[in-house]
């Protein structure tokens, strides 16, 4: 979608997210926070401009939870259970199912026009990551159009729209991210600089709505286990010494090895012609 | 707190907690359709055509790559990137020859030239690659290219193997064939 295409609200809508980027940068760099203890249901509060009371099971967890505001991990039985957001205006709620893995419960606005907001389970990879590397999730809980992220210049991700996620291992660095409208065009959000920690899974929650100013993002950290990273110091890989030695193993590069041939091969006849 | 009552629902699917009757499920987050998901090599073609089943490798606490001794077989090196992994390198490393197989397949990148295409298949990806450098290295030095095994930078495929010359008194092939090759068109997904 090219910023020419775009409906009058659409564009209002995008100017209004140009307008936020430079106030959402900060947070997004600081909202970073290792949650210690171990993997379980966390809750994420993805409603910029109001405070929710959490409840589960009809009883309350937390009361006045803030916006980007991540509560958990909660000690929850396995099985179903009724988590419960109540706004003085609203009360949104799903089911979730609590097993062995770790999730998040995100509250957040949908992409298209609703009276509340919903509740979507994003289920966090805590397989082990090799040492010198970290995951990297993004989620787009936001009220814009589908969109790319873009890290050091590298397109990393496409198309992603509301309620999807996507993720990759990544080496540990800071990365300058933008999230950019799918199809081109300025940036959404950004670039700001995102560290990603080694081993560690890294979860950014887009959040909020261009229209209101309120885009943001919440960036969560959990530990995983690693994987040797070490390289190898040594790679023997033969043993008969059955390749002779030939014009193939000459060193350097391939055109250099080609220009000695034929090189050779000029003198040779040079020398066969006398 | 706890006792306070739930808002009456004002749509049938948002339910208050506990006091709904059938609480709707969450829903449940999907990964984005371009989302890739990275995989171990299990196929490696080389510039000739051949095709070598690829085997994880790991690197042993003496720091030797523990590829696989049949030389028909290559080994990916386990720490390193993977098919569809945005950065680093994918190493795959295959003996040259053995005393009871003798040469092997892998020989033929002794004569690999720029612009030569390899592909690396998984189960599900599949990578074509286009030789960018073919170079030898001492292998005692080889570790010190930090760029051969370097997870970070634009993905990447390393192939080694031996070559240079022979002496058996100082542990076999004095060098490395080190193959650097970029990829060549898009992931395909299978």
């Amino acid at each position: 979608m090219s910023p020419r295409s775009l409906s009058t609200p659409a564009r209002a809508a995008l100017s209004a997210l140009l307008l936020a980027t430079v106030a959402v940068a900060t947070p997004w760099v600081t909202a970073s926070a290792t949650a210690a203890g171990p993997p379980g249901t966390y809750v994420v509060q993805g409603v910029p401009g109001t405070t929710v009371d959490v409840t589960v099971d009809g009883k309350v967890v937390q009361s006045g939870v803030k916006p980007k505001q991540v509560v958990g991990p909660l000690d929850l039985a396995t099985g179903r259970h009724t988590v419960a957001f109540k706004s003085p205006d609203w009360t949104s709620s799903g089911r979730v199912s609590v097993a062995t893995s770790s999730q998040d419960v995100v509250l957040h606005w949908p992409a298209d026009a609703a009276d509340r907001p919903e509740v979507t389970v994003f289920t966090n990879d805590l397989k082990p990551v090799v040492a010198t590397q970290g995951r990297l999730v993004v989620a787009h809980t936001a009220v814009v159009p589908p969109a790319d992220i873009v890290a050091n210049g590298k397109t990393l991700f496409t198309n992603i729209a509301n309620g999807e996620f996507v993720t990759a291992d990544v080496p540990a660095d800071t990365y300058s991210v933008s999230v950019v409208p799918t199809g081109g065009g300025d940036p959404l959000l950004g670039p700001v600089d995102l560290p990603v920690k080694a081993g560690a899974l890294t979860r950014v929650f887009a959040i909020g709505a261009p229209r209101n100013g309120s885009m943001d993002a919440v960036v969560q950290v959990l530990p995983l286990s690693t994987t040797k990273a070490g390289a190898p110091t040594s790679v023997p890989t033969g043993s008969a010494g059955l390749v002779p030695a030939g014009p193939s193993r000459v060193p350097g590069m391939a055109v250099a090895a080609g220009l000695l041939a034929l090189l050779g091969g000029v003198l040779w006849r040079r020398h066969a012609s006398r | 707190m706890g006792a306070e009552r739930v808002d009456p629902p004002t749509s049938p699917a948002v339910t208050g907690g506990a006091e709904g009757p059938t609480p709707t499920p969450a829903g449940a987050a999907r990964a984005a359709r371009s989302q890739v998901v990275p995989e171990a090599p299990r196929l490696l073609a080389l510039p000739d055509g051949t095709v070598m089943r690829v085997d994880p490798a790991r690197s042993g606490a003496d720091g030797v790559l523990d590829i696989p001794q049949d030389v028909n077989r290559a080994g990916w090196w386990t720490g390193g990137s993977r098919l569809g992994d945005p950065f680093g390198s994918i190493v795959l490393a295959a003996h040259v020859d053995s005393l009871s197989q003798g040469v092997g397949p892998i020989v033929g990148l002794l004569s690999a030239r720029p612009g030569d295409r390899v592909t690396a298949t998984g189960v599900r990806l599949s990578q074509r690659f286009r030789v960018r450098s073919v170079r030898l290295v001492e292998r005692a030095s080889l570790h010190q290219r930090s760029a051969v095994f370097s997870p970070r930078g634009a993905p990447r495929l390393v192939l080694i193997t031996c070559a240079g010359p022979y002496d058996p008194a100082r542990g076999g092939y004095r060098d490395n064939l080190v193959v650097t090759a970029v990829p060549d068109g898009r992931l395909l997904r299978r």
